[in-house]
């Protein structure tokens, strides 16, 4: 945490990070004539070049947009809230996706049919709570009351909103209680209070009116520890605070950076912390879309939702290992020679099952299997249903691994895959691409990575020979920092894993996870702090975690969102 | 418990509350249906829209001959039993921007607006995008004749996948795109609820919704004064979303002859299964004409897929094993595909002939049919997949909308007409008193000659 100690007055950068300027460099391509009709590859894959606006010149919070639960976190704070998985949370509608990612606070929208699912999911909440009122309102036991219920309200209501609640809040939920009491008895009465907390916007927003202007940073306003207490908790936990947390909050002890930083080693010592991070990395390799993915039955028959998910337990396994016990740097994500699997995962990659029997460890030896870009579960979903997919595994590093979006192809042409020849390689096919120049400008930026994956097929299965003919995994990188030729997926990796500019890459990405938006100019001081602690930590993702919590863009928000 | 059959009828159809909360519906059977029928005049008019994706083959589509004297195209062509409750529009270009041809095509279609500046990147020469900055042409009739049902409108999906630009085309505002109900579970149960409660519990949870409402509404007002004005406007579309539900609380319905509880529906084994496509379809459809038949809505809609749809047609003979949208983009010249496509687009013609066969099925009050008092519009992203090009873009509507559309009628317009202006004879069909919709510049007026 070198470039953010408490209290270090910060001035504009001289640092030039190579980055910013790297993102601006691929817009060369050439595109054909304008108007309509237009032409695109169509494909929805969400991400954008990271702005190339100024470098750190000015500290700015940037935005802090209205952030409402997503699905997964209701889900898990409703558990804690409760104590256990009480509600049907699965008729929830799916979140938006933006960037990737299922918290972009910029796409929520609103609509009877989400609310109704709120009121509805509320509601039973509150018939939860009234049929167990021993162990949710332990005074009703003995005095069943307008007192007990205050009582109630006070505690039960301090976490669902996060906050002690004020005197107006107070009232105006007694008020909610003695209606309902009075129509149908005391039970009653907490079975409306219960509902109303739950489907307020104190419980399904993270509302931020803030604490007031701070000294240390003209223009912003200071989150308050419970504000503070419940970004630490989403951003690590995806839930609730503890009461650690909170009693953290109610006694100043989330003041400075280093009071953040102390309550962040903390949590991550929790295993709460691990879903959090594996959502980031499912979302931020597009993972999710294994649940259902497509795949030819003729051409990949042993593709089965069975294997699916075991591409997701795999990768899910690998990334907790590597972070939390084993190296815990983004390098060995990309490179580490082990996964995990059963015995039908293993033979599917053709290494021995695991000892032990079910899911386990298993040594991949390093040299047709290394890290998440040589797993079925990325391999999968990025292959097409009949073929493997050399384009769209190079965009997906290009634009998730180096932050930056490529050109689109040029307008006025028909944009089609080349149909399956049994007696060529996929590679083979894909050449036209480089044969005409309408496509060789932008292809030649994505296509030299993504054939170093040729030795894998649609659904990641290893492939020595293709059409008849051997397969060529042979690759080159350009325009980035680790530029220079390769022989296939692995060594790509190990390539990658040096990279600095994606080291960048993979903090913007989760700036954008942990903060819920995606990065604006005025964010350069935030992300210059965060992506040089992150290497200057060596790529070490759990001190990442931490630098999230010592950003301007994390303690503070602009006076001017709140008028 | 005698006694409680006899209260359930006088109850009537009043008690058939929204089923978005506790699901307050009462049963239906018998006590649902209208004493008598009512004059013609009362039957209420309904607005469906369908929406399939990826372009047409507009040569297979189009039909030949004259207004009123045409041939039915391939792909039209189980459309044929129908031919005199259609209007094939043709040479109308749909106006669209902001994102991909794509995205663009499906933020426009029904809104005839751009979309806002956003985060969704698509594979655009235009960089990304937001939400479509207006109201979708469903939702403004909704607004003018939704407002006694116990469902505004109700959108229905098939597979529709991601929340983002590609899979929302009903917006009932700048930015609020609604969300398409995929489980027709789920749906039957929003419909149809709970049955069996007694009129006084059925009092009871109405009494308790309304007070948790209300109070809810209270806390969003003191939460919104302490926030900024971006802040204030989610949580006005929040407030404006519970004052929906609770003025449908007492929303009176007034179902059809044909008005029946279908029974929860036997979904197929996996709801994601490309296989199941068909089998989702189709219990929609019949949920959707069953809403429209009990009046439960007056607006619906039913989006196959989405847009960029990778849907395989599996279960055609022979079977199009290649995703929808890699074969959309095959060229002109290459006819196996161009082949593959027509039959897709003839699967979904005959889905939209389903529709129509069980809105023609149902009897209204005075012995019209459902489909007579319907206005349907069947519409596509984009004109021809592989350009992206939405000239020419493929409208069939359908119905009779209790007599403002005259139909058996093909309407060929040159000039690339935008769109909007069809939008706004679609709303002046639905007694909507309006000569503009969506973005001004894109507005000429009604469309001549439709109505």
């Amino acid at each position: 945490m070198s470039t953010t100690s408490p209290g270090r007055p910060r001035t504009a950068s001289g640092t030039a990070l190579a980055w910013w300027v790297m993102a601006v460099g691929l817009g060369a391509c050439s595109s054909g004539g304008g108007g309509t009709p237009k032409v695109d590859s169509g494909s929805p894959d969400t991400d954008v070049t990271p702005s190339a606006g100024p470098l750190c010149a000015t500290r700015d919070p940037g935005p802090s947009p209205l952030r409402r639960l997503t699905d997964a976190e209701y889900a898990q704070t409703v558990h804690d809230l409760l104590g256990g998985d009480l509600l049907d949370v699965s008729r929830l509608p799916p979140g938006e996706r933006a960037l990737g990612f299922d918290n972009n606070a910029d796409v929520i929208s609103t609509s009877d049919l989400l609310v109704g699912a709120y009121e509805d999911l509320a509601e039973q909440a509150g018939g939860v709570v009234a049929g167990n009122l021993a162990t949710y309102v332990p005074c009703s036991m003995s005095s069943p009351d307008a007192v007990c219920a205050a009582q109630f309200v006070t505690d039960f209501g301090g976490r669902a909103w996060r906050r002690p609640l004020d005197a107006g809040e107070q009232a105006a939920l007694a008020a909610v209680f003695a209606d309902g009491a009075t129509a149908g008895g005391f039970a009653e009465g907490i079975s409306r209070v219960t509902a109303v907390m739950m489907a307020s916007p104190q419980f399904l927003y993270r509302g931020e009116p803030g604490a007031g202007p701070t000294a240390d940073l003209a223009g912003a306003v200071a989150l308050s520890p419970y504000e503070l207490a419940t970004r630490l908790s989403y951003l690590i936990w995806g839930t609730m605070p503890d009461a650690a947390l909170f009693d953290a909050a109610a006694n100043g002890r989330l003041a400075t950076q280093a009071d953040l930083a102390r309550q962040t080693r903390r949590m991550l010592n929790d295993s709460r912390a691990h879903a959090v991070v594996s959502a980031f990395h499912a979302q931020w390799l597009g993972l999710d879309k294994l649940q259902g993915l497509d795949k030819d039955a003729v051409v990949y028959p042993t593709f089965t939702p069975a294997l699916a998910a075991a591409f997701a337990q795999e990768t899910n396994r690998f990334v907790d290992e590597v972070v939390w016990n084993r190296e815990g740097t983004l390098a060995a994500l990309l490179t580490a020679p082990y996964t995990f699997g059963d015995a039908t995962l293993a033979a599917f990659y053709g290494l021995p099952a695991p000892t032990g029997g079910g899911f386990g460890l298993i040594q991949t030896g390093g040299t047709q299997r290394a890290g998440l870009l040589t797993q079925g579960a990325f391999l999968s979903v990025y292959g097409k249903a009949n073929q493997s997919d050399p384009v769209h595994r190079g965009r997906f590093v290009r634009e998730r691994l180096f932050c930056t979006t490529p050109p689109p192809p040029p307008q006025n042409i028909i944009i089609r895959p080349p149909d399956l020849d049994p007696r060529l390689t996929t590679r083979q096919r894909f050449d036209q691409h480089t044969i005409d120049p309408a496509c060789s400008g932008c292809h030649e930026l994505l296509d030299p990575i993504g054939f170093g994956f040729e030795h894998y097929d649609g659904i990641g299965r290893w492939r020595d020979m293709e059409g008849g003919q051997p397969v060529d995994g042979t690759g080159a990188l350009s325009r980035t920092d680790v530029d220079g030729d390769f022989d296939g997926a692995v060594q790509l990796a190990g390539k990658l894993a040096q990279s600095t500019e994606l080291q960048v890459c993979y903090a913007t990405q989760w700036f954008r996870f942990g903060y819920g938006r995606g990065e604006t100019d005025a964010d350069a001081c935030s992300l210059h702090d965060l992506a040089t602690a992150f290497v200057a930590a060596k790529g070490d993702v759990r001190e990442l975690v931490v630098a999230l919590t010592q950003t301007d863009a994390f303690r503070y928000r602009r006076a001017g969102d709140l008028q | 418990m005698s006694h409680f059959l006899d209260d359930r009828r006088t109850l009537s159809r009043r008690t058939m509350l929204r089923a978005g909360g506790v699901s307050l519906a009462l049963p239906f059977l018998d006590a649902m249906r209208p004493r008598k029928a009512r004059a013609a005049g009362a039957i209420p008019k309904r607005f469906v829209v369908m929406f399939t994706p990826n372009g047409t083959i507009h040569p297979n589509w189009v039909p030949s001959g004259t207004e009123t004297a045409f041939t039915l195209s391939p792909i039209l062509s189980p459309l044929a039993a129908h031919q005199s409750d259609l209007v094939v529009v043709d040479g109308l270009y749909q106006q669209g921007g902001g994102g991909d041809g794509h995205q663009s095509g499906i933020g426009g279609m029904l809104t005839g607006q751009v979309l806002n500046p956003g985060p969704f990147q698509g594979g655009a020469n235009n960089g990304a995008a937001g939400w479509a900055n207006g109201i979708s042409v469903d939702q403004e009739i909704a607004a003018h004749i939704g407002g006694t049902t116990p469902l505004s409108s109700l959108e229905l999906g098939v597979q529709v996948g991601s929340a983002d630009d590609w899979g929302r085309m009903i917006y009932g505002g700048p930015n609020q795109p609604l969300i398409p109900e995929e489980n027709p579970a789920r749906a039957y149960q929003r419909l149809f609820a709970t049955k069996g409660e007694s009129p006084a519990q059925v009092a009871f949870l109405r009494a308790r919704k309304k007070s948790i409402l209300d109070a809810v509404q209270d806390q969003l007002r003191a939460v919104s004064a302490r926030l900024g004005a971006n802040d204030r406007a989610r949580l006005d579309q929040h407030a404006t979303a519970l004052r929906d539900i609770e003025a449908r609380l007492d929303a009176q319905a007034m179902p059809s002859m044909s008005c029946a509880d279908p029974g929860a529906p036997a979904l197929p084994s996996s709801l994601t299964d490309n296989d199941s496509f068909p089998a989702i379809g189709k219990l929609q459809m019949d949920l959707l004409a069953v809403a429209l038949a009990c009046d439960l809505t007056r607006v619906a809609s039913l989006m196959w897929s989405r847009s960029v749809s990778l849907t395989r047609f599996t279960w055609l003979s022979p079977a199009v094993l290649d995703p929808h949208h890699d074969l959309s983009h095959k060229p002109d010249s290459d006819t196996a595909s161009q082949d593959k496509l027509t039959r897709i687009n003839t699967w979904y013609a005959a889905q939209f002939a389903y529709l129509l066969d069980k809105l023609a099925a149902a009897q209204e009050t005075d012995g019209t049919r459902l489909l007579d008092n319907t206005l349907l519009l069947w519409s596509n992203e984009l004109g021809k997949g592989n350009t992206h090009s939405r000239q020419s873009a493929p409208y069939v509507l359908a119905g009779r909308a209790g007599g403002a559309l005259r139909t058996g009628r093909f309407l060929s317009y040159t000039g690339d007409l935008p769109h909007n202006n069809l939008l706004v004879s679609l709303l002046q069909a639905m007694d909507v008193s309006t000569t503009k919709f969506g973005k001004d510049d894109w507005c000429t007026g009604p469309l001549s000659g439709l109505l």
